[in-house]
């Protein structure tokens, strides 16, 4: 997932990449997943690592976890930089990916991976890049299907939960997406970062996927970030998958 | 810190203009916006500073404002008027292709530029621009136009020194010593010579918002979708005059612009978050 990242970025410190509960490497619990559960993970490994703050860079999912992390344990945080990430979606869009969660239920990622390659990335990349898109989809198919559909769950929570302490983190945040990511809107960035205090950022002509599509234009948007915020040091990603 | 007497009047296209040129390699060009007592060092001084250590940065008082002549007859040139002047100045300067950075006002004479003449743009830059964005239509202007309307209200002598420091949007917000200083002074030169003056009779295209906006509408729009020049937009949250929603029907309008929203901040936003501001156009310029 942030490989191509990392190779593009000016800034980084220490830089701390994991994968959530339910994904790649680490454990696959029975669910139900909360964003309470994602965050204490974080922080666990925090403590693991002996890390007393740091910035959480979260994608997606991950978005969701940085931004429950801030909530929860807002003096382990200099920073949330927030990619591709849903906020208050409308009852349409609730109802899309409510549907979703239900033909994850019954046919596990399969049911579903074709449409969300179409979401995430452009069709010219796509077309040009047919080796990562197909790992993307492997990756994908791999997940175990119990621990896919806990985390899908969570994910179509949307966070609900710590909407309303959104504008008690008072730390520096920034929210993006692509101008094109029809499930994390540019709409729903601005909102998020408006209860967030922080900046915004719309990548033009990009889906779900910029940190991929175009890690350069990432980095630059994170190098800008860190410069201005001076955060320094740690910088722990959240990902969802080891896309 | 620099000062404005780093800069030099030049002779451009018959013009006498005050310039800021400062440190070398690739051309940056900084337009400043239009209202009184807005000039290029009022609205650039720290970004100079920055950028100048990485970038040649050329800023410079437009016709009619700061330091340099007012135009024929003291009459007011509109933004795309200033634009011939824009061109005198790079070339008096020897600037051959450059990074266009506009503000305000300034944001219609760089995108016009990279219109007419899209061979010496390498880049364009705009930033929180009412006089370069789309209207929303019909209800949905009616706050802006409001909030423009309170903000450049300067004719029939309300701009006082006093209610001009008190309205400033960044004065507003912040106590900023340095730039009130200047504000200040440039006030007085407004007064001295004939900016004030000139301000005090704008054209109603200039005032009536439902007129204002016809200018973009006539000698833009029709073209941004031929522009292939990358493009920046900045725009600040919190500056009523000029809405994101606005920015982002401008972004919609040149392929692949890219967009940040400066939390934070309102009208002078490079002022507001300077440090943001200045770190986001440096890493793009260079990019």
């Amino acid at each position: 997932m942030w490989d191509p990242l990392l190779r593009h970025l000016e800034t980084a410190g220490r830089d701390v990449r994991y994968d959530t509960i339910g994904h790649g490497e680490s454990t696959k619990p029975p669910g139900p997943y909360s964003l309470q559960l994602y965050a204490r993970q974080a922080i666990e490994l925090l403590d693991h690592l002996e890390i007393g703050s740091a910035t959480i860079i979260g994608f997606s999912l991950g978005g969701l976890i940085a931004m429950a992390i801030g909530a929860l344990y807002r003096d382990r945080v200099d920073g949330i930089a927030i990619l591709n990430a849903v906020h208050r979606r409308t009852p349409a869009e609730q109802d899309a990916v409510e549907l979703r969660v239900e033909q994850v239920r019954g046919g596990g990622p399969a049911a579903t991976v074709d449409a969300a390659l179409d979401r995430w990335f452009t069709q010219p990349f796509k077309q040009d890049n047919p080796e990562l898109v197909e790992h993307v989809r492997r990756t994908i198919l791999r997940n175990d299907p119990e621990a896919y559909l806990a985390a899908y769950q969570v994910f179509a929570q949307g966070g609900v939960e710590f909407h309303a302490e959104l504008d008690r983190i008072s730390r520096p945040a920034l929210v993006a997406t692509g101008e094109d990511d029809i499930g994390s809107t540019p709409l729903m960035s601005r909102r998020m970062a408006a209860a967030l205090s922080g900046d915004v950022v719309i990548w033009p002509k990009l889906r779900h996927l910029p940190p991929m599509e175009d890690p350069g234009i990432v980095a630059r948007t994170l190098d800008v970030f860190f410069r201005a915020t001076s955060a320094s040091g740690e910088a722990l990603k959240a990902s969802i998958g080891n896309l | 810190m620099l000062q404005p007497h780093d800069g030099r009047m030049i002779d451009a296209g018959g013009v006498n203009t005050f310039c800021i040129d400062r440190g070398t390699g690739r051309a940056v060009v900084l337009l400043h916006g239009a209202s009184l007592a807005v000039d290029a060092w009022l609205t650039w001084f720290r970004t100079i500073e920055n950028l100048s250590s990485a970038f040649r940065v050329a800023s410079f008082d437009q016709i009619g404002f700061g330091r340099s002549d007012s135009p024929p007859g003291n009459k007011y040139l509109n933004r795309l008027e200033r634009v011939p002047h824009a061109w005198a100045v790079l070339d008096a300067l020897g600037v051959e292709k450059a990074i266009l950075v506009g503000h305000s006002e300034g944001a219609f004479m760089v995108a016009r530029m990279a219109v007419e003449q899209p061979k010496r743009v390498e880049k364009i830059v705009l930033i929180t621009s009412g006089g370069t964005s789309p209207r929303l239509g019909g209800e949905l202007d009616r706050g802006w136009m409001e909030a423009s309307d309170a903000a450049y209200d300067v004719q029939d002598g309300k701009a006082t020194e006093d209610t001009c420091i008190r309205n400033d949007p960044h004065l507003r917000r912040i106590k900023d010593a340095d730039y009130e200083r200047v504000l200040r002074e440039n006030y007085r030169r407004a007064q001295r010579g004939g900016s004030y003056d000139m301000f005090q009779s704008l054209p109603l295209a200039e005032t009536d918002y439902h007129l204002y906006t016809q200018l973009q509408e006539q000698h833009l729009f029709p073209f941004l979708g031929q522009l292939s020049i990358p493009a920046l937009l900045i725009w600040a949250r919190n500056d009523p005059t000029v809405p994101v929603e606005r920015g982002l029907k401008l972004m919609d309008m040149i392929a692949g612009a890219e967009l940040h929203v400066i939390s934070d901040a309102a009208h002078m936003v490079m002022h507001d978050r300077p440090e943001a501001f200045n770190g986001l156009l440096r890493a793009w310029c260079a990019a």
